[in-house]
């Protein structure tokens, strides 16, 4: 297998994610999608990972795997040198609170019924962290600093709010447990272009106060750059290219960041529409992908070899890798 | 309600304050039919408890059969069938001196010269009873499978899918044939086969929604923070599944109602010492030359009854509608 | 061009340029050009129960044959209901509407239903935000685009079915004839949009209304939908109105832009223009809000403070003096009305202080000291 390998991987690191493989079965069929197929990256701690990639490329199933949301078909995700994958029941359900979750839909992470600030207490109040005034004394608190009115909260409910400030409530109930790492899916898709920038500059103004390690999946990659510390480039459950933010956005070595990158909007009327680089075709069935590459089919520089060989990750720069046959930046060794 | 100048007061700098709080304070109110359709139906649970105290027994010879007059027996005689203008003759009867007088009945009499507003009167009381009894069991019945099977799917789906689909399949006529001829008539026994008819039909509400309601993301923020499966269901799941529930099962309230009055018209209705909405509706049936105010009578209160109940269910399930009221 | 490139990078309003004015009307040629779409002083407002909401308020722009307008706003900036009020799609009830809407020089604001619907697909089409619901999933893909063809130009099923596949052949739908016998379901978001797209080209429309075409779609995908739209529009000489949030979507594609906030234009310019010239302090911080991939990573992002305005109660003065660092109480107390450019003509903006004002005294006093 490739697309995959595990060079990249650092010694020391909070995640560790060893070549997970998630499928699902159809309904009524013996076919399985392929979401995730055979990835390895790692987070260090206080470090954000960027994840980015088209929707169907399985950034969100990877995100969701992390946490054991559902669980993955094989591969280990270890937290903090404990193997998640071999916990279960009761051992499992312990670790929860050091992990969160943040999620894209912003109105729908939040149970409508509820008060926010009974949204945002329920962590505490499932893991009966101190007594009732305790708890809501932290709730005013995790409210306070995401920018949410505590004693509005106590009365209103999610739909009373804006879709950003909804995704801050939802940054509050994510960090009100004083967790270790927070997985954010999407969090800034649905919002407006000038609310987004809010959520990008509140999370890491919540990763210096409580001390966080980040996972930021995105489509968008002028946010993810901006986020993260690390970015990954995923293609139809594979990893592309993994390497530090300025190096891929610079100089990308995977064909398919490179057209990723020059699809971005440019709010200025006289950079030029580049078409040259834009993808063409659709993504292929996640049912049956191609086979050697994943990306041979829309490749502008695929070979024979690619439909035959999968790619492995290979280094081509300090901390840049790429799984092409043809990358566009001169792999180099690298001695460990 | 916080006081909105203090809430004001206190909002930090650099905090975003939310919508204006006349918006919060926005709750919205039941809508006209609702309103008219909750004023019927509160009218009618009035009657059903307090009947006993609403009509008025008939005077009875020595054989029993009703004798012409007026008369008033036990209680409060709020509805008195027989209307004395005569205040002697009136206190003659409360004597035990025979009857005199002339008969007002709302909606005439039976066969055996009852009056049929009073056998209304009294028979709403054993309605509800049937409708609520029966709704409710289904309610938890239905409504506890329906959500396991929505949460949890795979498996325990099908399996309850398969229950719910074995009580739709199973004619509820047949079913109460053979609880009845083996258990004989009571109030309870009919409760029980039109309760069975509600289980699927309140089940597969439940379910459906909570298929729906179980994708959301804050059910998987929930499992995500740990929470376990029964608080996930009853904080996360119940509260949101029970509007539709409700407003089906005010539905199924109106098809209970309904089905007793069905099994009455085939003879397995309530025993003979029990009136129900039900059995005036059969005993008009039996003789619709001479009897048919009285199926007229069964079958308008019914409608009525049910119609309010579908309105009010709208209503209310509109009132909770969270989307809806979002504006 | 160097001219044009050269003044396009200099921040000076006072010199202006008339280069680039020059340049884009030349593009599409002035003789088939004129005025498809008048809106003026348009006003929506819907009533709920917490008082009339005020989505739109004096609206006024023109739309010429063959161009493309740009509509950008946030999230109830009344963008939306513009595209909607000027195509008949309100509800009746609940809904007041004022102000003249003209096409092809005949009034159409108080045009009936039955009026409007020989105008829908013929002289106007629009295509919506979500693709995965502006089809129907029961009807197979073909029919939903021959229906119209059949219906509206009385086309007999032969013609109908070649027309419709010559479509999907236009908007660039592989293996045509394949789909055409196919239902939705089988197909992802941007071929989806695809087909929404040949679908309102059906009839030949005039007037072509895209509101948010890509906001449910992949970025990859966005780039090649707003590709395909641009492409169509100028073959068929169309007139577009663009409707997004992403000043980003709109700035190479659009000939024109408005800038709404709180259901009023605060700025309307030519593209060029208003990204070179921006002198609406909202238009501003939309584009400053934009991350930017150029920029290092963790650097700050310029978020848009507040939230806009409470519809039902719009602010006296300024609708963006509450959220705007450079508001004074004028602002506050006086509305600004929408102003030509002095030395831009055709750039219209409603600001007390607008964004050049700071610039160009600075720029004069530096002047005045050399």
């Amino acid at each position: 297998m490739a697309g995959s390998g595990t060079i990249h991987l650092r010694d020391e690191s909070l995640i560790r994610v060893e070549n997970l493989v998630v499928e699902f079965s159809v309904k009524g069929t013996k076919a399985k999608v392929k979401a995730v197929s055979n990835i390895s990256f790692d987070i260090a701690e206080g470090e954000t990972l960027g994840l980015v990639g088209e929707s169907g490329c399985g950034k969100s199933t990877t995100g969701r795997a992390i946490m054991q949301l559902p669980r993955p078909t094989s591969g280990t995700v270890a937290f903090n040198g404990t193997v998640l994958t071999d916990l279960k029941g009761e051992a499992l359900r312990a670790m929860r609170p050091q992990m969160q979750m943040i999620f894209q839909d912003p109105i729908s992470s939040l149970n409508p019924r509820r008060t926010v600030h009974a949204i945002v207490g329920e962590p505490l109040k499932i893991w009966s962290k101190g007594s009732p005034a305790e708890q809501a004394a932290k709730v005013d608190e995790v409210l306070e600093a995401v920018g949410v009115d505590p004693r509005m909260a106590r009365v209103r409910r999610p739909h009373e709010y804006s879709g950003g400030q909804c995704q801050r409530i939802s940054i509050a109930r994510a960090v009100v447990t004083d967790p270790k790492v927070i997985i954010c899916d999407e969090p800034v898709s649905a919002l407006d272009v000038s609310v987004q920038a809010q959520i990008p500059n509140l999370l890491e103004d919540m990763k210096q106060r409580y001390g966080l390690t980040l996972a930021f999946i995105a489509h968008d990659l002028a946010v993810v750059k901006n986020i993260s510390d690390n970015v990954a480039v995923m293609y139809l459950g594979k990893m592309c290219e993994v390497g530090a933010p300025d190096e891929i956005y610079n100089t990308p070595a995977h064909p398919y960041t490179r057209a990723l990158i020059s699809s971005i909007p440019m709010p200025d009327p006289d950079v030029a529409l580049d078409t040259s680089q834009r993808l063409v075709g659709e993504l292929p069935s996640p049912l049956d992908p191609p086979s050697g590459c994943r990306f041979r089919t829309r490749c502008p520089l695929a070979q024979d070899i690619c439909a035959q060989v999968e790619p492995q990750l290979t280094a081509v720069g300090k901390r840049h890798f790429v799984a092409c046959h043809f990358p566009l930046i001169t792999p180099v060794s690298i001695s460990t | 309600m916080l006081d909105p100048t203090v809430v004001e007061a206190v909002a930090t700098p650099g905090i975003e304050p939310a919508a204006d709080v006349a918006q919060a304070s926005h709750k919205k109110k039941l809508n006209w039919g609702g309103r008219v359709a909750a004023a019927i139906l509160l009218i009618i649970v009035a009657v059903g408890l307090i009947s006993p105290f609403l009509t008025a027994d008939p005077i009875k010879n020595s054989s029993g059969r009703v004798i012409e007059g007026c008369g008033t027996g036990s209680g409060l005689p709020l509805y008195d069938p027989i209307n004395c203008v005569d205040r002697r003759a009136k206190n003659a009867q409360y004597r035990g001196e025979g009857a005199v007088g002339k008969f007002t009945h709302l909606v005439g009499v039976d066969g055996a010269g009852r009056d049929v507003f009073s056998q209304m009167l009294v028979g709403t009381r054993t309605t509800l009873e049937i409708a609520l009894g029966s709704v409710i069991g289904a309610l938890l019945v239905g409504g506890t499978l329906g959500i396991v099977a929505g949460y949890f799917r795979g498996r325990v789906d099908y399996w309850a899918s398969l229950i719910f689909d074995v009580f739709l399949a199973y004619p509820a006529l047949v079913l109460a044939l053979a609880l009845i001829s083996v258990r004989g008539h009571s109030v309870f026994n009919i409760s029980f086969t039109v309760g069975i008819v509600a289980i699927p039909l309140i089940g597969r509400i439940a379910r459906a929604a909570t298929l729906t309601w179980a994708e959301r993301e804050f059910v998987m923020a929930a499992k995500a923070l740990g929470a376990k499966h029964l608080r996930v269901i009853t904080r996360e799941v119940l509260p949101n599944v029970l509007p539709s529930m409700m407003s089906i099962a005010f539905l199924a309230v109106g098809v209970v109602i309904v089905t007793e009055g069905s099994l009455a018209i085939i003879g397995l209705g309530v025993p003979d010492d029990v009136e129900s909405w039900g059995k005036v509706l059969a005993t008009g049936g039996t003789d619709l030359r001479n009897l048919s105010h009285m199926m007229i009578a069964a079958a308008v209160t019914i409608t009525v009854t049910v119609m309010a109940l579908n309105l009010l269910g709208d209503a209310i399930r509109q009132k909770f509608d969270v989307r809806e009221s979002a504006l | 061009m160097t001219t044009t490139s050269g003044s396009a990078d200099s921040n000076d309003p006072i010199i202006g340029d008339p280069i680039i004015e020059a340049h884009d009307v030349g593009v599409k040629p002035a003789a088939l050009g004129g005025d498809l779409l008048v809106v003026d002083d348009l006003h929506v407002s819907f009533r709920t129960p917490r008082g009339d909401v005020h989505a739109v308020r004096g609206l006024s722009f023109t739309l010429q044959r063959g161009r493309t307008l740009g509509i950008v706003g946030e999230s109830g900036s009344g963008k939306s209901v513009t595209a909607k009020a000027v195509m008949g799609l309100l509800p009746k009830s609940g809904v007041t509407k004022t102000g003249t809407v003209r096409y092809d020089g005949a009034d159409i604001s108080d045009l009936s239903q039955e009026g409007f619907r020989k105008l829908w697909g013929t002289e106007m089409a629009m295509v919506f935000q979500d693709p995965m619901t502006s089809l129907n999933p029961v009807m197979k893909i073909g029919k939903q685009i021959t229906e119209s063809l059949q219906i509206k130009l009385g086309m007999d099923r032969a013609d109908a079915r070649e027309t419709a596949i010559q479509l999907l052949n236009a908007v660039k739908i592989p293996a045509p004839e394949k789909r055409f016998s196919e239902y939705p379901g089988k197909l992802s978001g941007g071929m989806r949009q695809r087909v929404v797209i040949a679908m309102a080209l059906a009839c030949g429309p005039k007037l072509l209304f895209a509101d948010e075409p890509t906001t449910a779609l992949d970025v990859t995908v966005q780039a090649q939908i707003l590709d395909l739209l641009a492409e169509q529009q100028r073959d068929r000489f169309m007139g577009m109105l663009l409707v997004t949030h992403d000043l980003g979507v709109v700035a190479g594609r659009a000939d024109d832009i408005a800038v709404m906030y709180a259901g009023r234009v605060v700025e309307k310019a030519p593209a060029r223009s208003l990204f070179h010239h921006l002198q609406h302090h909202y238009t501003a911080a939309l584009l400053n809000s934009i991350p930017k991939v150029e920029y290092p990573s963790h650097t700050r992002l310029q978020a848009i403070g507040g939230r806009p305005p409470d519809m039902v109660h719009p602010p006296k003065g300024c609708s963006f003096a509450p959220r705007c660092g450079f508001a004074t109480d004028l602002c506050v107390e006086v509305e600004p009305e929408l102003v030509e450019h002095p030395a831009n003509p055709g750039h219209y903006f409603a600001c007390h202080h607008p964004v050049s004002t700071a610039v160009s005294l600075t720029a004069t006093a530096m002047n005045g000291a050399i």
